[in-house]
C-alpha cells in the first residue's frame, strides 16, 4: 500500500468535512500553561467583588406589556419599587454622593461590543435638566485612552449626557442632559476615544428605551 | 459542575474550564488569528460566562451558550483590533467585521470537543495522522507500537469521533431546521 493510500485508509471512516477539519492548526492548539489558575483567578476575584449575583433585568417594554392600560408609570413605579427591594441595587444614596428619586427606569441591554453587559437608567426630569442615573453591570472598565459616553437621542437629534471609564469598578454614575423634552426616548452608551472629537464613534455598547413624561 | 461553576467554586472552575477551553480557543483562533489575543478571548469568556451565569437557562444544554459567549467575545476582540476610523461609518451602528460563519465556528467548536474526549493515545493517532499527514508505519515508529495497534486506535477513534459529530451532518447537508435546535447556539443566546 503506498503512503497515499494508507493515510486514506486511516481516514475511510470519517466524512470528509471532518477529515478536512482536523487538519487544521486551531482544532489542536493547547493554552498555555498557568492559564487555568488565571482563569481560576480572575473569577475567585471577580466573586470577591460581587457578592450577590447579578438578577436579570426586565425590560421597560416587558413591564409596560405586563400591566396594560394601567400606564408606563405604574410600569415605572413597579419596577422601581421592586429594584428598592433588591433585586437590583439601582439608586444609591448618601454615602457614595450619588442621589437619586423617583424617576423612568430604562432597562440597559448590552450589544454585541458587550453581550453580557446589562443595566439600568434612571431618568429625573429636575429644575436644572434630565438627571439620569446609570448603573452598569458587566460592562468592563473603558481601555487607556477611552472612555464611554452616554447619549439622549429623539431619533433626529443626539445629546451627549457625560462621560465615564469604570476603572474604579462599576457603581452607580450620575450624568445630566440639558432637555427633559418627552420626544427624547432613546439611551445608548458608546466607548469613545479621548481624541478630542465630541461626534459620537457609533461604537455602541449600551442601549435602552425610556419615556419621559409630558407636560 | 454548572452548580459549581456558578457558585464560583474553584475546583467547578476548573472541571469547566478543562471541559471546554479547548474549544473555546479553537473558536478564538478561528476568529482573531493572533495566538496572545486568543488567548485573552479564551480568559474573558470564562469569566463573562461567570458573570452571566445568572441568564444561563439550565434546562438547556450548556455547551452552545458558552460557546455563544466565546463566539462574541472573539468577535468584540477583531473589532477591537479592527478599529475604524472616526466619522468613517454611520454613527449608532455597530461595527461590521467579517469573520468565519456561525456555523463553521460552531462545527469547530463541537470537533474539538469530541476530540478532547478521546484517550490521549487514540487523540495522538488522530493528530499525528490528520495534521502532520503521517502514515501507518510512520505513527507506529514514532510511537514505538506495533502497526496494528495505530490502526486499532485510528479506527477506534474515528468511530468515536463520527458518533460525538453526527448531530452536525445534518447541517452540513443544508438543514437550516439544525440551527433552530435546542442544542444549537444562534446569535443571540447567551
Amino acid at each position: 500500500m503506498s503512503d497515499e493510500a494508507d493515510r486514506a485508509d486511516i481516514g475511510d471512516e470519517l466524512p470528509p468535512w471532518i477529515d478536512a477539519a482536523l487538519a487544521r492548526p486551531e482544532v489542536w492548539e493547547a493554552m498555555p500553561v498557568g492559564a487555568e489558575d488565571d482563569v481560576v483567578d480572575a473569577i475567585l476575584s471577580a466573586r470577591a467583588a460581587v457578592p450577590a449575583m447579578p438578577a436579570p433585568v426586565t425590560s421597560l417594554a416587558e413591564r409596560r406589556d405586563r400591566h396594560g392600560a394601567l400606564g408606563w408609570w405604574l410600569a415605572a413605579a413597579a419596577a422601581v419599587a421592586v429594584l428598592v427591594t433588591g433585586v437590583v441595587t439601582l439608586v444609591r444614596g448618601g454615602d457614595d454622593g450619588v442621589t437619586g428619586g423617583d424617576g423612568v427606569v430604562a432597562a440597559l441591554v448590552g450589544t454585541d461590543l458587550a453581550p453580557d453587559a446589562s443595566g439600568t437608567a434612571t431618568f429625573e426630569p429636575t429644575p436644572a435638566g434630565l438627571k439620569i442615573v446609570l448603573d452598569t453591570d458587566a460592562l468592563p472598565s473603558a481601555a487607556d485612552g477611552e472612555m464611554y459616553e452616554a447619549w439622549i437621542s429623539n431619533g433626529d437629534i443626539r445629546i451627549c449626557a457625560g462621560s465615564f471609564h469604570l476603572r474604579g469598578g462599576e457603581g452607580p454614575i450620575e450624568l445630566w442632559a440639558g432637555t427633559a423634552d418627552p420626544s427624547f426616548h432613546m439611551v445608548t452608551v458608546t466607548r469613545e476615544p479621548i481624541d478630542g472629537n465630541t461626534d459620537t464613534s457609533g461604537v455602541v455598547m449600551l442601549r435602552g428605551e425610556f419615556e419621559l413624561p409630558g407636560d | 459542575m454548572i452548580d459549581g461553576f456558578r457558585a464560583g467554586d474553584p475546583d467547578a472552575v476548573r472541571a469547566v474550564y478543562r471541559e471546554y477551553s479547548g474549544a473555546i480557543l479553537t473558536v478564538a483562533r478561528s476568529i482573531v488569528h493572533d495566538r496572545d489575543l486568543a488567548h485573552d478571548v479564551v480568559q474573558q469568556t470564562f469569566t463573562k460566562a461567570w458573570r452571566s451565569i445568572a441568564t444561563f437557562d439550565g434546562s438547556r444544554a450548556f455547551a452552545p451558550w458558552l460557546y455563544s459567549i466565546a463566539r462574541n467575545t472573539a468577535i468584540d476582540a477583531l473589532r477591537a483590533e479592527t478599529k475604524p476610523t472616526r466619522g468613517g461609518h454611520e454613527p449608532e451602528v455597530d461595527v461590521a467585521v467579517d469573520g468565519p460563519s456561525l456555523e463553521l465556528t460552531w462545527e469547530r467548536y463541537e470537533i474539538r470537543r469530541a476530540l478532547d474526549t478521546l484517550s490521549p493515545d487514540e487523540r495522538e493517532v488522530v493528530r499525528r495522522s490528520h495534521l502532520i499527514g503521517e502514515t501507518h508505519e510512520q505513527i507506529a515508529l514514532e510511537l514505538g507500537v506495533p502497526v496494528g495497534t495505530v490502526k486499532s486506535r485510528s479506527a477506534r477513534a474515528h468511530r468515536r469521533l463520527a458518533a460525538a459529530l453526527a448531530h452536525l451532518a445534518p447541517n452540513r447537508a443544508g438543514a437550516d431546521d439544525v440551527l433552530q435546535s435546542k442544542d444549537h447556539p444562534t446569535e443571540h443566546q447567551a
